[in-house]
C-alpha cells in the first residue's frame, strides 16, 4: 500500500515536471507567463485521443505528431507575444487569459463538455490508484518524462545553444551584449516548450480525464513547480513535482479529492509569498 | 546653548545596513544642524542612495537609528516621513509617466504637507515650483515625454511641493551643463537661505565644494573623513580611495 | 500661453460629449420601449449594466494596477452569503445582499494582508489561486452550505411599493431593468466622483509609481487596504443579485473562472482609464456576445471575449474609451 502510493507520487511527480519545464523555459528566458499553457496540453491530449481513437493510431505514431503540432503552436504563440506592450509580464499574463478563455470555448465548442479518456483501465470513478501495482501507462509516463527532462537538461547543461540559452535566462541584456542571438533564444525556448507539451498532452490523455475546462490546473502546477525551483532549473523542477506528487496524493489519501485542488492552491499563494525571487530572478533586483 | 533647547535637524546613530546578508554600511553616525548643507561622496555602489533610503524610511537599518528633530522616526513608513517634512530626489528619476508635469508637483502639494491650500493657491504655487527649476514650459507635458535632465528638475520641483525642512538630493547634477551647474549652486543657496536643511549626493566636486558646509566621505561600509570640504578632499583616506579608483 | 486653454480642455467637458452622453442616457432610458417591453433585448440590456457594475467594481483594483484574476471569490462569497441568510435568517433580500457585500469585503481585507507585498503578474497569480479557498470549502462544508449541490428556492428581488405603484422586480423585467439602470448610473457618478477626488489621485499615483507615490506623502497601505475593500464589497454586491437572479447558486457558477475573466474583459475593451470605460465595455460587448454570438454559437461562444482581449490589448492597448475620447477630442477642436 505505502509503495503504491509513492509508485504513484513519483509517476505523477516526474509528468508535472514535463509539464513545467516547459513553462519555466518560456518564462525564463521570454519573460511571457503562459498561463494557457495547460490549454495547449489539453489540445495536444486532445489530439492524441482523437488520433486514437479514431485512426487507431499508435502511441509511437500519435507523439511525433502531437509534437510537432505543438511546436507549430508555441512558434505562433511566440509571434503573439512577441509584440505585447509594456509592462510585458503583466501584459503576457492578460493575454495569455483571454488565449485561455478563447482556447477553453473553442475547445467546448469543438469537443463537447465530455470527459474522455484514452484507454481507461481502471474504469471510470476510479482513481488509477487504486487497482494496478505498476500499470503500462505509468511506466510509459515514468519512462517518457524522465526521457524528456533529461534530455533538456543535458541540452542546457552539455550544449552550447544551452549555455547560450542559460546565459539568456540569468541576464538578457548582458546575453546580447555577449552576441547571443536573443531573438533565436526566444524562438528556441518557445520551441522546447511546444515539444515537451506535444510530449505530455498523449500521456496526460492516458492518465486524466480530458474537459475543456481542466488546463487551469496544469497551469497553476507549472507556475508552483516554477516558483518553487526558479526558472530554467530542471533538477528543481523534477525534485518539486515529486514533492507536489507525494502532497497532493497525501491530501487526496487523507482527506479525499475535494481537498486536492486546495492543496495546491494554498502552496501557490505560499510560494509567492515566501519565495518571491522564483519567479525571475532579474526583477528582485529593481532598486527603490 | 541654543543647540541644547532644539535638537538637530537630523542625527543618524550607528546606522549599519545590508543586502542579503552582505554588509553595506556599517556604524554610520552623524549629526546634521539646521539650515546646514552635507554632502556625501564616494565610489559608485557604496551605499549612498542607501544611506537616503534609509533615513527617508524606503529601507530599515538593520542597526541604529535616524532621529529627526528629536524623533526617532527609524522605520517608519516612508509617507509619514514625507509629511514630518523630509523629502527626496530619486537618483534614477521616478516621474509619474502619465501624468503632466503640474500634475506631478500638485501630488506633492496635495498629499505631502499636512495643510491643505486653496484649489487656486495650489495651482499657483505648483507653477511658482515649476518656474524655480525651469520647467514651467512643460507643465502641460507629460511626465513620460520629458528628457533625463529635465525629469531630474522635475523631482526637485516635485520634492519642494512637500514643503520640507530636509531635502536630500541624489545626484541632481550629473550631466549638467556648466551654465545648469550655476543655477543649480544659486538654487540650493538659496534654498538654504529659505529655511531648509540639505543633505547632498553628486560627483561633482565643483558643485558639492561649493555649496556644502562640511562634506561626508564613504568608503567601504565607513565614513572616513568628516569636515570643510578641502579638509576631506585632502585627507589620505579620500586621495587614496579616489586615486585608486583613478589607477583602475 | 496655451497652458491654461490646456488645463481647461482636461477639466470641462465639451459640448459634444455632453450630448453624446445624454443621448445615451436617453437612449438608456427608453430601451424597453424601443424594443420588445421585457423581451430578450430588454434582458440582455439588463445583464449588461449588471456586468458593467461588476465590471466597475473590479477596475476599482486595476485603476491601482492591481489586475486581478479572482475577483469571483468576491461574487461567490458575496452570492453564498446572501443566499445563506435569506435561507436561513428569512430575511428581506435587500437586507442580505448589503450583507454578502461585506463577506466579500472581508475577504478582500484578507487579501490586504496576505498580498500586501505582491504586485503585477505575481499578485494576479495569487488572486488566482485565491479562488479555491472558499470554493473548497463551500464545496465541503454540507451540512451548512449544502455542498455542490448549491442552494436552492431562494427568493427573487422583493416588490417594493411606490405610492401606488408596484415595482415588481422579480416578476416584470422592465422594472429590474430601471433598478439595475438606476443602480449603474449611481455607481458610475460615484466612481466618477471618487477618481476625481484626492483619494482618486492616490490611487492613480499608486498606478503609476508606487514608491515615488509614498515618498512624496501618499499613504500606499491604507489606499490599497480601501481599494480592496471597496472592490470586493460592490462584487459581492454584484454576487448578492445574481443569486437572486437566479434563484440558486453552486459552488461552480460563482466560483468560476468566467465571472473572473468578465468584468476584466469588459474593462479592458471598453477602457481601463476611463472612468465610463468599464460601462462602455459592458453594454457594447456583453449584448453582442449574449444576442449576436450566442445564436450562432450556442456553445462556447464566449470565447468572443478571449479573442477581445488579445485583439484589445495588441492593437490599442489603452481600451476603446482612450480612442473614442481622441476622436471627441478631435472632433470637438
Ligand atoms: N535592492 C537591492 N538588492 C541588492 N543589492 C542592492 C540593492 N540595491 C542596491 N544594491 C547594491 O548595494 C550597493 C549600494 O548601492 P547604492 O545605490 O546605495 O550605491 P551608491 O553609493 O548610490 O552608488 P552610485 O554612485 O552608483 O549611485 C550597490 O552595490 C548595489 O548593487
Ligand atoms: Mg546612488
Amino acid at each position: 500500500m505505502m509503495l503504491q502510493f509513492l509508485v504513484n507520487a513519483t509517476t505523477l511527480g516526474a509528468f508535472y515536471a514535463l509539464v513545467a519545464i516547459g513553462f519555466s523555459l518560456i518564462l525564463g528566458v521570454t519573460h511571457a507567463f503562459n498561463l494557457a499553457h495547460g490549454e495547449m496540453l489539453l489540445l495536444s491530449g486532445y489530439l492524441a485521443y482523437f488520433l486514437g481513437k479514431h485512426f487507431g493510431a499508435p502511441l509511437l505514431l500519435i507523439l511525433p505528431v502531437s509534437m510537432l503540432t505543438m511546436l507549430f503552436a508555441a512558434l505562433c504563440l511566440e509571434r503573439l507575444l512577441r509584440r505585447v506592450p509594456e509592462p510585458h509580464e503583466l501584459n503576457t499574463l492578460v493575454i495569455t487569459f483571454g488565449l485561455v478563455l478563447l482556447l477553453q470555448n473553442a475547445m467546448l465548442m469543438a469537443f463537447s463538455a465530455n470527459y474522455r479518456i484514452v484507454a481507461p483501465e481502471t474504469g471510470p470513478g476510479q482513481t488509477p490508484s487504486s487497482t494496478l501495482f505498476l500499470s503500462e501507462t505509468q511506466v510509459l509516463i515514468l519512462g517518457l518524462s524522465l526521457a524528456a527532462t533529461g534530455a533538456v537538461f543535458l541540452l542546457l547543461k552539455r550544449s552550447f545553444l544551452g549555455k547560450a540559452l542559460r546565459a539568456t535566462i540569468q541576464d538578457g541584456e548582458a546575453a546580447r551584449l555577449a552576441g547571443i542571438n536573443v531573438k533565436h533564444m526566444h524562438l528556441l525556448a518557445f520551441g522546447l516548450g511546444g515539444l515537451l507539451v506535444g510530449t505530455a498532452g498523449p500521456l496526460y490523455a492516458r492518465t486524466a480525464y480530458l474537459h475543456p475546462f481542466g488546463g487551469m490546473e496544469a497551469t497553476l502546477i507549472a507556475v508552483i513547480l516554477t516558483i518553487f525551483a526558479g526558472v530554467g532549473r530542471i533538477r528543481g523542477l523534477l525534485i518539486g513535482g515529486w514533492i507536489l506528487g507525494l502532497v497532493e496524493s497525501g491530501t487526496v489519501l487523507l482527506l479525499g479529492t475535494n481537498w486536492r485542488e486546495l492543496a495546491s492552491s494554498l502552496i501557490l499563494i505560499a510560494l509567492l509569498l515566501l519565495r518571491p525571487e522564483g519567479l525571475l530572478p532579474k526583477w528582485a533586483k529593481t532598486r527603490p | 546653548m541654543a543647540a541644547e533647547a532644539t535638537p538637530p535637524c537630523l542625527e543618524l546613530k550607528g546606522i549599519s545596513f545590508g543586502f542579503h546578508g552582505r554588509p553595506l554600511l556599517e556604524d554610520i553616525t552623524l549629526t546634521v544642524g539646521h539650515q546646514e548643507i552635507v554632502s556625501f561622496i564616494g565610489p559608485n555602489g557604496v551605499g549612498k542612495t542607501t544611506l537616503f533610503n534609509i533615513i527617508c524610511g524606503l529601507a530599515a537599518p538593520l542597526k541604529g537609528s535616524v532621529i529627526y528633530r528629536g524623533v526617532d522616526i527609524t522605520g517608519r513608513e516612508p509617507h509619514t516621513i514625507c509629511r514630518m517634512g523630509i523629502a527626496r530626489t530619486f537618483q534614477i528619476p521616478r516621474p509619474f509617466p502619465q501624468m503632466t508635469v503640474l500634475e506631478n508637483v500638485l501630488v506633492g502639494i496635495w498629499f505631502g504637507a499636512e495643510e491643505a491650500g486653496k484649489p487656486d493657491g495650489e495651482r499657483q504655487e505648483a507653477l511658482r515650483l515649476l518656474d524655480l527649476v525651469g520647467l514651467r514650459h512643460k507643465a502641460e507635458e507629460r511626465g513620460r515625454e520629458l528628457t533625463l535632465s529635465e525629469l531630474r528638475r522635475l523631482e526637485v520641483a516635485r520634492a519642494l511641493a512637500t514643503k520640507p525642512r530636509l531635502l536630500l538630493l541624489d545626484e541632481v547634477a550629473a550631466g549638467l551643463s556648466p551654465q545648469a551647474i550655476r543655477e543649480a549652486v544659486e538654487l540650493i543657496k538659496s534654498l538654504r537661505d529659505g529655511g531648509l536643511t540639505l543633505l547632498i549626493i553628486d560627483h561633482f566636486l565643483t558643485l558639492t565644494c561649493q555649496v556644502s558646509d562640511r562634506l561626508v566621505a564613504l568608503c567601504e561600509r565607513k565614513m572616513t573623513a568628516v569636515g570643510k570640504p578641502a579638509e576631506v578632499l585632502n585627507s589620505p583616506e579620500v586621495m587614496r580611495a579616489y586615486l585608486g579608483r583613478g589607477d583602475a | 500661453m496655451g497652458e491654461d486653454k490646456a488645463m481647461k480642455r482636461v477639466r470641462t467637458p465639451t459640448r459634444l460629449s455632453v450630448a453624446l452622453l445624454s443621448a445615451g442616457f436617453l437612449l438608456f432610458l427608453g430601451w424597453p420601449w424601443l424594443t420588445a417591453r421585457g423581451g430578450i433585448h430588454c434582458q440582455a440590456m439588463s445583464m449588461a449594466l449588471f456586468h458593467g457594475c461588476l465590471a466597475l467594481a473590479w477596475n476599482i483594483c486595476s485603476m491601482m494596477g492591481a489586475v486581478s484574476l479572482g475577483h469571483t471569490a468576491f461574487f461567490g462569497l458575496g452570492a453564498y452569503g446572501s443566499a445563506l441568510l435569506c435561507h436561513y435568517g428569512h430575511l428581506n433580500p435587500f437586507l442580505t445582499i448589503p450583507l454578502g457585500g461585506i463577506l466579500g469585503a472581508f475577504y478582500g481585507v484578507l487579501w490586504h494582508i496576505a498580498f500586501g507585498k505582491l504586485r503585477g503578474a505575481p499578485f494576479a497569480l495569487a488572486s488566482l489561486a485565491s479562488v479555491e479557498i472558499p470554493k473548497v470549502i463551500i464545496d465541503n462544508w454540507e451540512s451548512f452550505t449544502f455542498g455542490s449541490l448549491g442552494v436552492v428556492g431562494i427568493p427573487p428581488l422583493s416588490p417594493i411599493r411606490v405610492g401606488s405603484f408596484m415595482l415588481d422586480f422579480g416578476e416584470n423585467p422592465v422594472h429590474l431593468y430601471h433598478l439595475f439602470l438606476v443602480g449603474t448610473l449611481f455607481l458610475c457618478l460615484l466612481y466618477r466622483q471618487a477618481l476625481r477626488s484626492r483619494w482618486g489621485w492616490a490611487v492613480r499615483t499608486i498606478r503609476e509609481d508606487e514608491t515615488a507615490a509614498a515618498s512624496l506623502g501618499v499613504n500606499v497601505r491604507r489606499t490599497r487596504l480601501q481599494v480592496f475593500i471597496c472592490s470586493a464589497f460592490l462584487t459581492g454586491i454584484c454576487g448578492g443579485v445574481y443569486a437572486h437572479l437566479m434563484g440558486l447558486v453552486e459552488p461552480a457558477l460563482v466560483f468560476s473562472l468566467h465571472i473572473s475573466a468578465l468584468p476584466l474583459v469588459l474593462s479592458i475593451f471598453g477602457g481601463r482609464f476611463q472612468w465610463y470605460g468599464p460601462l462602455l465595455g459592458a453594454v457594447v460587448l456583453y449584448p453582442l456576445d449574449q444576442v449576436v454570438f450566442r445564436s450562432l454559437f450556442p456553445v462556447g461562444h464566449s470565447a468572443l471575449y478571449g479573442f477581445v482581449v488579445i485583439l484589445t490589448l495588441m492593437l490599442f492597448p489603452q481600451g476603446m474609451g482612450a480612442w473614442l475620447q481622441k476622436r471627441l477630442h478631435l472632433a470637438s477642436s
